[in-house]
């Protein structure tokens, strides 16, 4: 499944005095089997973008007929099949083939048992009324995805769980129905650096196995030069640059001057640039190692 | 002076949890302090010791030459400020000036007092144009602003910040820590700084590493992220410039453990050329 946004605007509260403008002529296009990425300051339009995609938020068809009549480009948003500013689309059937994991997930936890708070999601976009026997297989393959061990955990409340186990339990709630496209806003925010590397480590296995595309939204600039095929710039409620690492990384001016940072690597190799010394990698810190060695071994 | 003293403390949340074992601690007057430390490692139930949220089950906790105990509690506590991660779950009424007088309304400041006191609070974190603002309207570092506000006008001698830039993003996380270092510099107000956050930790006087609620590594910030091996033994991870200078190293590049882009860029250079 692609996801196309093509001229997709939105402004909260219209017509009020409240008026905000969060999506100003979107236009984005997320291929199948991507990790991709979204960075932006708080206030940019992540967020209100991100939750376009599962339908949290529709942009009205009314609205959409008013802007033709303005002679204004057409909003489309579409994600695979399902034309996200038709009112007749399946939700439903969205949902379940686009999984949204908010922001500290693990406050969203709420059942007695991990095992019933996994197998929530699945019994709800489950065609037709799963047996015990399959939740629970569907909850322990869910479980064992994200690194925990179902017959130890299964039974506990998950309110006992420390911080990092958690937002397992939520995310396993969230990829236990399988949907093809997988979004989490922050996934590692407020987790220890090796909470962190076994989050992104996770959603590698994710990606991989269960979901084709994998979206995140992140401040980290390191973890979208480690992690992303691609990664998109929001500012000010547009995509101001839609690029892979490799390519973004270099605009180091650019992305200084809207007040982002860049990853450690870049912060190098822009200090190396200084000195005469081009290296040309795609930033992660595999790639960085070797290039800079094989500097060493060509002066030889 | 010590500000805060922690002789012979144990503690424990019952039978099988964590527990604290005879642990000792100082914080000088007017010192920076980063606590760093895996998640469950016992960073937080020293914050929480420390005003006085728990209760020490051995030893003795001293605030100011203040022995802690049941009798002068509310009298300590008005004297260390607690600042926690969640901006949303620290702040308690509609406009900002009245989160802020909360505390100082609670202990029964006067009330010309408390008017004084918000001026000075929200000047010292930068908000005083959102006097008037609505806290739910404002962004993650602004709502943290408030609550350190909140503290501040209850006229604190320490401050304890436990992990409270870890919700923020990048731009958040500045704002907060401007604010720290300039209410330790300039108001003089100790400081206690719980932090995943190397940048943040760097800032400080001195690093204190807890594991398993022991203080396992205490130093110079910079000194203490140069002891890889230590700090993989404590479950923390090597801050990312770390790892790529030794790895470099051990490829045979004859690079320092510096903590600073542009010198290992220099020191690359002088390598390979």
């Amino acid at each position: 499944m692609r996801i196309v946004a093509e001229h997709l605007s939105y402004t909260y509260n219209p017509r009020s005095p409240f008026a905000v403008r969060a999506l100003d002529d979107v236009c984005l296009t997320v291929e199948e089997g991507e990790f991709f990425g979204i960075i932006g300051h708080t206030g940019s339009g992540k967020s209100t973008f991100v939750q376009h995609l599962n339908g949290l938020i529709r942009t009205p068809a009314s609205l959409k007929r008013r802007k033709r009549k303005q002679a204004s480009p057409v909003q489309t948003l579409t994600v695979g099949e399902f034309d996200l500013t038709d009112k007749k689309t399946d939700f439903r059937a969205l949902r379940k083939s686009v999984g949204m994991v908010f922001q500290y997930p693990e406050y969203q936890l709420f059942a007695e048992t991990v095992k019933e708070d996994v197998a929530f999601g699945y019994k709800n976009f489950a065609d037709k009324k799963p047996t015990d026997a399959e939740i629970g297989l569907a909850v322990n393959e869910a479980l064992s995805i994200v690194g925990l061990d179902p017959n130890e955990v299964a039974g506990k409340s998950p309110f006992d769980l420390s911080g990092g186990q958690k937002r397992r339990v939520a995310i396993a709630g969230v990829i236990v129905s399988k949907p093809e496209i997988l979004i989490l806003d922050e996934p590692a925010a407020g987790l220890d650096p090796l909470g962190k590397r076994e989050i992104m480590e996770l959603l590698h296995r994710i990606h991989g196995a269960w979901c084709k595309t994998v979206v995140i939204v992140s401040h980290d600039m390191d973890e979208i030069a480690e992690n992303c095929t691609r990664a998109a710039v929001f500012a000010e409620g547009r995509v101001k640059y839609c690029l892979p690492p490799r390519e973004l990384f270099k605009m180091t001016d650019e992305l200084l001057a809207l007040g982002l940072d860049i990853p450690l690597t870049a912060k190098i190799c822009l200090a190396l640039k200084k000195r005469g010394i081009e290296i040309d990698c795609d930033f992660t810190t595999e790639d960085f190692i070797a290039k800079t060695l094989a500097l060493k071994g060509g002066v030889k | 002076m010590h500000a805060i003293e922690f002789r012979d403390v144990d503690f424990s949340y019952g039978e099988g949890g964590f527990r604290i074992n005879k642990l000792n601690f100082t914080v000088e007057e007017g010192e920076f302090v980063a606590v760093l430390g895996h998640n469950g490692s016992g960073k937080s139930t020293l914050a929480r010791l420390a005003n006085g949220i728990l209760e020490a089950d051995g030893g003795t906790i001293t605030v100011f030459d203040t022995p802690l105990n049941d009798k002068n509690l509310y009298e300590v506590r008005k004297q260390v400020g607690v600042v926690f991660q969640n901006p949303d779950n620290q702040t308690v009424a509609s406009i900002v000036e009245d989160d802020v007088a909360f505390g100082a309304e609670n202990v029964g400041t006067p009330r010309e007092e408390i008017g004084r006191r918000i001026g000075f609070a929200l000047s010292a974190v930068g908000m005083e144009e959102y006097r008037h603002a609505t806290v739910a309207r404002l962004s993650g570092g602004q709502k943290q602003r408030v609550a350190i506000a909140g503290v501040l006008a209850l006229k604190p001698r320490v401050m304890i910040l436990d992990e409270s830039t870890a919700m923020l993003d990048p731009r958040g996380r500045r704002e907060i820590v401007d604010v720290v270092l300039s209410l330790n510099k300039k108001e003089k107000i100790t400081v206690v700084l719980i932090t995943h956050f190397m940048e943040e930790a760097l800032l400080a006087d001195r690093a204190v590493v807890m594991n398993r609620g022991e203080i396992v590594m205490q130093g110079a910030p910079a000194e203490i992220f140069r002891r890889h091996e230590e700090l993989l033994t404590y479950n923390l991870a090597l801050p990312r410039i770390g790892e790529i200078s030794k790895r470099l190293r051990e490829g045979g590049l004859d690079v320092s453990d510096t903590l600073d882009p542009d010198t290992l860029a220099e020191d690359i250079a002088k390598c390979v050329s």
